[in-house]
């Protein structure tokens, strides 16, 4: 762990504790870690603190660590897991700082707990063992058992085991070893298209979830509603319009299974296998350009995989670009590629999946980049609450928070205020990143007062024209579709779409413009059917 | 069983109760006081539509009264296995022609929408009907005038060619025909009256003279007449037999038009007949 991670950790202890202002005041502070040399024997195993980040913290007190049957256990599970780093010190000795060792003291004993390198020393502990037994143990120099290096924080600080401490106890007791890990993908992949005048004009879905029949929905406006009953394929719709958009990006298909798992945390190989596509066939127009993606799932043979953990491969080709994805059991994927690219910047927006907050300080800092931060603030303080005087980012990466400056409670976390708000909140920091692209949008009413609706609807398209966006919005609410044509901002720009299941076939029924808005108030049309 | 739509807009009050009267002849059933139920499924909800918008507590009551833009009467005619359904509304003027159009963009959009289940797309006809006043051509050009957004194909067709001015497109401007009927006397000049007068005078003689001559009283010593002495003439008469009441209900049910009268009435043939060819 690198001290600033050291950082981190402790700022994650005060924000469990709730104490957020010291994480404020940390935000500035250097590290603080001493280098001191200690026998081995002194270091105690400490369970999972590598995966501090997570969720779900459960505390493991000293007293547990110090009893030696659960460093015997913890001993013989992690050195278990780890027969290739063992192996690899046999061969080549051990590098002392190539990954740095960080321990804290242990109050009243002379014992140091190890809160990153567990695995390191769990390899050490072993090949003592194996010397002691009068095995070989390689080229290690055996003074590593009476001088290690080590950095000690100073601080008093609690270490915490985590949401996977479960899963480690299930392998103590002899139940199976189920690892997770954070699914990774990138948001930078290049844009194919700059000046977009015209956006998606069709998509045909072949073959996508309930989608199999050859579905081409055309005629896409800069605002498009898509209604139907429950169960219709309104978020697969959204999903295929956002995979189209991606190409090769894995962030398409990734994102997609983030959502609809609604992970917080990590993904194990089989969740992951579970919630891919096996199969996408989509196409569509982009500004006059025709574009396809196509995912497909097979076997690979290549010989250097990690068999042991292999499950499965996937591969994503977009016109002439491809990706390889090759999932394991438990570790991130293989993606290969030569370029990864999409047709335009699009993000996913769903009231029920996890906000990634990493992603969220990206589109806070687009947001203010683009200059619509201040528009968004302006916004909740005319038509919601008058006393929000700002926003502010506090922290940064997995630990980032919107800090609500209030006139009458103060600083308050943004997540303390109602749902509508943050959902608006979110959803227009969003739209700064899909600026020249699209935006997907699941049930863009959700958490909204019907009464906001008419300014929120116009609140989006206005900054749809302004970022040169294009909406896709799913939508359960007849107010919210009327809401659109009711705020009376360029309604030749705004679409329908209800999709209609008969008999596992999808179709689908559209009007637009001024056709649309005349069906809606002169013939009581209900779009969602 | 298949359904069509025709809509007859008039100039004015009086030509709803007369059309109606020459329809009722020809076949046409009044369903005016019948539930909505039984119309076509996109006047139900236009109808529905339009009581909804105006459906509220904030309005006054004097505002209310005058209530959207309904219809004057609804017709029903069952014919070669079809249900026709003719609707008639009052414009309320050259000044007023903007509420029409707003009915005609409304209709307009039905004819595409095909994918929206509970909308149910039927042949909707459409038919005009003025005065010629001063002259046909004038009246054209005062159609074309107001109505060349909404019907910019029809409009562009119109001819004056007739004196007696009728003229039907048919598939324009989304609409299955679209007519125009002028009332005009054999001069190419005239209005509605022209047609009523003659049928409520013919074997009314008497009473139509001395009525004449009445009105004639009042006109002496006054330099500007500033009222139309055929519709004078009309309430003067129709108050002998429908004391009190306005000459749109004398025009509905007064005996000096009787059904045998229209049936012999070249005019009233003629218009009949206009109507027909725009729901053929």
């Amino acid at each position: 762990m690198k001290p600033e991670q050291i950082v981190k950790f402790v700022q994650a202890f005060f924000y469990f504790c709730g104490f957020n202002e010291i994480i404020m005041i940390m935000e500035n502070q250097p590290p603080l870690a001493e280098k001191i040399h200690l026998e081995l024997d002194k270091l105690l195993l400490t369970p999972n603190t590598d995966y501090w980040a997570k969720n779900e913290v459960q505390y493991i007190g000293d007293e547990k660590i110090l009893q030696k049957s659960f460093q015997n256990d913890l001993l013989n599970t992690i050195a278990d897991a780890n027969i290739d780093l063992i192996n690899n010190i046999i061969k080549n000795g051990f590098i002392e700082d190539k990954e740095k060792i960080y321990v804290v003291e242990v109050e009243e004993s002379y014992f140091y707990k190890v809160i990153e390198g567990n695995k390191q020393i769990a390899a050490l502990k072993m090949l003592k063992q194996r010397l002691e037994k009068g095995e070989n143990i390689g080229k290690l120099n055996i003074d590593v058992f009476n001088q290690i290096a080590v950095f000690e924080n100073p601080k008093k600080i609690k270490e915490y085991a985590l949401s996977t401490f479960s899963d480690f106890m299930k392998t103590l007791s002899g139940e199976h070893e189920n690892k997770t890990f954070k699914l990774l993908f990138s948001d930078e992949a290049k844009s194919l298209e700059k000046n977009i005048k015209n956006h998606f004009q069709n998509i045909k879905i072949k073959n996508y979830k309930g989608f199999k029949d050859d579905l081409k929905v055309g005629e896409f406006r800069r605002i498009n509603i898509i209604a139907g009953d429950n169960n219709v394929g309104k978020t697969s719709f959204l999903e295929a319009v956002y995979l189209l958009a991606n190409l090769n990006n894995t962030k398409g298909v990734f994102s997609i299974c983030q959502t609809r798992g609604k992970l917080t945390n990590g993904i194990n190989g089989e969740t992951l296998e579970r919630l891919m596509p096996n199969q996408i066939k989509i196409s569509g127009t982009f500004d006059n350009k025709d574009y396809q993606v196509e995912l497909s799932n097979y076997n690979s043979k290549k010989s250097d995989l990690d068999r042991a953990n292999y499950r499965t491969s996937y591969e994503l080709k977009a016109n002439d670009l491809k990706t390889d994805i090759n999932v394991f059991n438990t570790k991130q994927p293989e993606i290969f590629y030569e370029e990864q690219a999409q047709i335009c910047p699009t993000v996913f927006s769903s009231p029920f999946s996890f906000l990634d907050k990493q992603l969220l300080e990206k589109y806070h800092d687009n947001a203010v980049e683009k200059g619509i931060f201040f528009e968004i603030i302006n916004f909740i303080n005319i038509h919601i609450d008058d006393n929000f005087l700002s926003i502010n980012k506090v922290g940064k990466g997995s630990f980032v928070r919107f800090i609500v400056n209030h006139k009458k409670l103060g600083a308050v976390d943004l997540t303390e205020f109602g749902d509508g708000v943050q959902r608006i909140f979110y959803v227009a920091i969003m739209m700064a990143s899909a600026e020249n692209g699209v935006i997907c949008i699941d049930e863009i009413e959700n958490a909204i007062h019907y009464k906001l609706l008419v300014k929120f609807t116009k609140f989006i398209q206005t900054l749809a024209e302004k970022l040169n966006i294009q909406v896709f919005a799913t939508t359960h609410s007849n107010e919210c579709i009327k809401a659109f044509f009711e705020n009376d901002y360029k309604n030749e720009e705004i679409a329908g779409f209800r999709l209609i299941n008969t008999d596992n076939k999808i179709s689908y029924a559209t009007a637009s413009g001024e056709e649309f808005q005349t069906l809606l108030e002169n013939f009581s049309l209900d779009l969602r059917g | 069983m298949e359904q069509t739509l025709t809509f007859l807009f008039c100039e004015g009050k009086h030509e709803p109760p007369f059309i109606r009267r020459l329809l009722k002849v020809d076949g046409w059933r009044n369903r005016t006081d019948q539930p909505m139920t039984e119309y076509p499924n996109v006047l139900q909800r236009y109808l529905l539509g339009e009581l909804n918008k105006y459906a509220t507590i904030e309005e006054s009551v004097s505002w209310t009264r005058k209530i959207g833009f309904m219809p004057w009467y609804v017709l029903r005619k069952r014919q070669n296995n079809l249900e026709h359904f003719i609707v008639i509304w009052d414009t309320g003027g050259d000044s007023n022609y903007k509420v029409m159009n707003e009915v005609l963009k409304s209709f307009k959009v039905i004819k595409n929408t095909t994918g929206f289940g509970e909308i149910t797309s039927i042949p909707i006809n459409v038919a005009l009907f003025y005065d010629a006043d001063k002259s046909i051509s004038d009246r054209i050009k005062t159609v074309q005038s107001n109505l060349s957004e909404i019907l910019p194909n029809f409009c562009s067709d119109l001819r004056n060619e007739e004196k007696l001015f009728k003229q039907i497109s048919n598939q324009t401007d989304n609409f299955n025909k679209v007519g125009l009927f002028v009332f005009a006397n054999e001069a190419g000049k005239g209005t509605l009256e022209d047609y009523i007068i003659p049928l409520m005078e013919k074997d009314n003689e008497p009473i139509f003279n001395a009525a004449s001559d009445f009105i004639k009283l009042s006109e002496e010593g006054k330099q500007e007449k500033k009222w139309s002495e055929q519709k004078a003439l009309i309430g003067v008469t129709g108050q002998l037999q429908k004391a009190g009441k306005s000459n749109a209900v004398i025009i509905t049910d007064c005996d000096y038009i009787t059904n045998d009268k229209i049936k012999k009435d070249k005019n009233a043939q003629q218009l009949i007949e206009f109507i027909q060819k725009v729901i053929d």
